[in-house]
């Protein structure tokens, strides 16, 4: 699987009525969005795994990531709970957190390196933030999956604001149409920001969208522009 | 997925949330009545009591419906009208394998699309060095694809002798000599397909000139990922170095292993 891998990032002016928005700074800045997953490996410390991987989702948990899920039944914004994704984990759960806070990531890294239950993880991200954020928690780089970017068809590429809140879905199951739907709601001021990120994560269930990054993104008319509307991205 | 006509209202709300763009409005006195049941699902069908049906009626086109449930999952529709077969026949099925992330792969044991790959490589030892995995996955982002597509970019690629990764729907499917996909599934849709395949790190150039040229030939966008056991960051950023020096420009997004796993 490679859902988290290509995401597309944009660069949105922060709005007041998002939590967490620098105040100082009203400069454009892309939001941030730290994705981890822990999983156990097939043929070599699968089996009874869900007894380590239920201590690993309560630990980052405690983290208070932006979204949290098990890929195999959905997530806390898919209309699961903590302790029914405890209840259903299975061998082959696959655990999603998401950060926006940095200093949150550290800590929730610093905690599995000392629980060393033998799961492995994969932190996603852009790597100027996130290696030295993997670093400070003692850890360090093995092995990386590189974005290349898209190929192909250039008249089917989606403008990259729409791309921003689409992809944070990797398995694609939130719609363009979708996602321009919420944006022109919030833009008319008939839906709040954090309430429409919250429908658009309903629809991930694999927990890897990042409610926070959307609500900056919504929050910001990114995708009120002409171009949002109208015009396709680039391909490599 | 199975759109109930005597329970849809009209209303509409249905359609922006399909990520195949396969469901429409249309009047429902044009809807196809289906063989052997006339009256029984159909445009004369009669309303239950008391209900008056709407003019008009959503509709799913089985050709675009990537199988996903997410119209179902949503629960857009206020009175159920979306409802999944018990069981899609093959090669139907493949539509849900590969778009529907709550469906297990049996192979793999994995929902999703493709493999453990470089996720748990820390354990399985999978991607060594002197060797790079890529992984083209066909129709992202938000675009999708027919299997055709796929059979192309993958028959392209087994021209250069990669070496595809076991364990993957897609391979599952194909006569790994030449790439070519099983023909019943070439038509069939799906949000995204991955085709995973091993490579020496020196045929790096010649894989992306391929995908820029196969990308002209098919009707549909794909995202490449390529993966390394880089060991340290400062082996991570040398590779993104030299992967900028066959001229692409990598996202500002790296999947990252970090080597807390071990075999029990």
């Amino acid at each position: 699987m490679t859902h988290t891998l290509h995401r597309f990032r944009i660069a949105v002016k922060p709005s007041s009525e998002c939590k967490g928005s620098e105040a100082s700074s009203s400069e454009p800045a892309v939001p941030n969005d730290f994705i981890t997953m822990v999983m156990a490996c097939q043929g070599f410390n699968q089996q009874n795994a869900e007894v380590e991987l239920r201590q690993i989702l309560k630990l980052l948990e405690k983290h208070e990531p932006v979204n949290l899920a098990d890929d195999n039944w959905g997530g806390i914004y898919t209309g699961e709970t903590v302790d029914g994704i405890m209840e259903k984990m299975i061998d082959t759960a696959y655990i999603a957190a998401v950060f926006e806070d940095p200093r949150a990531l550290v800590a929730a890294l610093r905690d599995l390196k000392d629980a060393d239950l033998g799961m492995s993880v994969v932190v996603t991200g852009d790597p100027g933030q996130i290696w030295p954020l993997i670093r400070e928690a003692g850890l360090a780089v093995h092995t990386i999956n590189v974005s290349l970017g898209v190929f192909g068809n250039p008249a089917e590429m989606l403008p990259e604001p729409v791309l921003a809140l689409t992809t944070m879905c990797g398995h694609g199951l939130i719609s363009p149409a979708f996602a321009r739907d919420v944006a022109r709601r919030v833009a008319a001021g008939r839906l709040d920001p954090r309430d429409g990120a919250l429908e658009l994560a309903s629809l991930c269930t694999c927990g890897m969208f990042n409610v926070a990054s959307a609500e900056k993104i919504l929050a910001a008319g990114a995708l009120s522009t002409d171009e949002a509307e109208n015009q396709g991205g680039m391909v490599s | 997925m199975i759109l109930d006509p005597q329970l849809c209202t009209g209303c509409g709300l249905c359609l922006k949330i399909c990520p195949g763009q396969a469901i429409s409005l249309v009047d429902r006195n044009s809807l196809p009545l289906p063989p052997g049941d006339a009256g029984g699902n159909g445009s004369d069908a009669p309303a239950p009591d008391g209900v008056k049906l709407s003019k008009r009626v959503a509709l799913i086109d089985e050709g675009l419906c990537f199988e996903c449930g997410a119209c179902l999952r949503s629960a857009v529709c206020h009175f159920d009208a979306f409802r999944e077969e018990d069981s899609l026949p093959w090669p139907r099925s493949m539509r849900k394998i590969l778009s529907d992330p709550l469906t297990m792969f049996e192979d793999t044991r994995i929902t999703g699309r493709g493999t453990e790959e470089m996720k748990t490589n820390d354990v399985a030892g999978r991607f060594v060095e002197g060797e790079l995995g890529v992984a083209i996955d066909v129709g992202r982002p938000n675009v999708g694809t027919y299997m055709r597509d796929v059979d192309t970019i993958a028959s392209a690629l087994a021209k250069l002798g990669v070496r595809f990764a076991k364990e993957n729907p897609v391979t599952a499917l194909m006569d790994i000599d030449t790439g070519h996909l099983s023909e019943e599934v070439l038509n069939e849709r799906v949000i995204s397909a991955i085709i995973e395949f091993f490579i020496k790190p020196q045929q790096l150039p010649e894989v992306i000139e391929v995908l820029r040229e196969v990308g002209k030939k098919i009707d549909t966008v794909f995202s490449v990922g390529v993966i390394s056991k880089v060991n340290t960051e400062e082996g991570g950023a040398q590779f993104l170095q030299e992967v900028r020096g066959l001229g692409v420009e990598p996202l500002a997004n790296v999947k990252t292993n970090i080597g807390l796993g071990r075999a029990k």
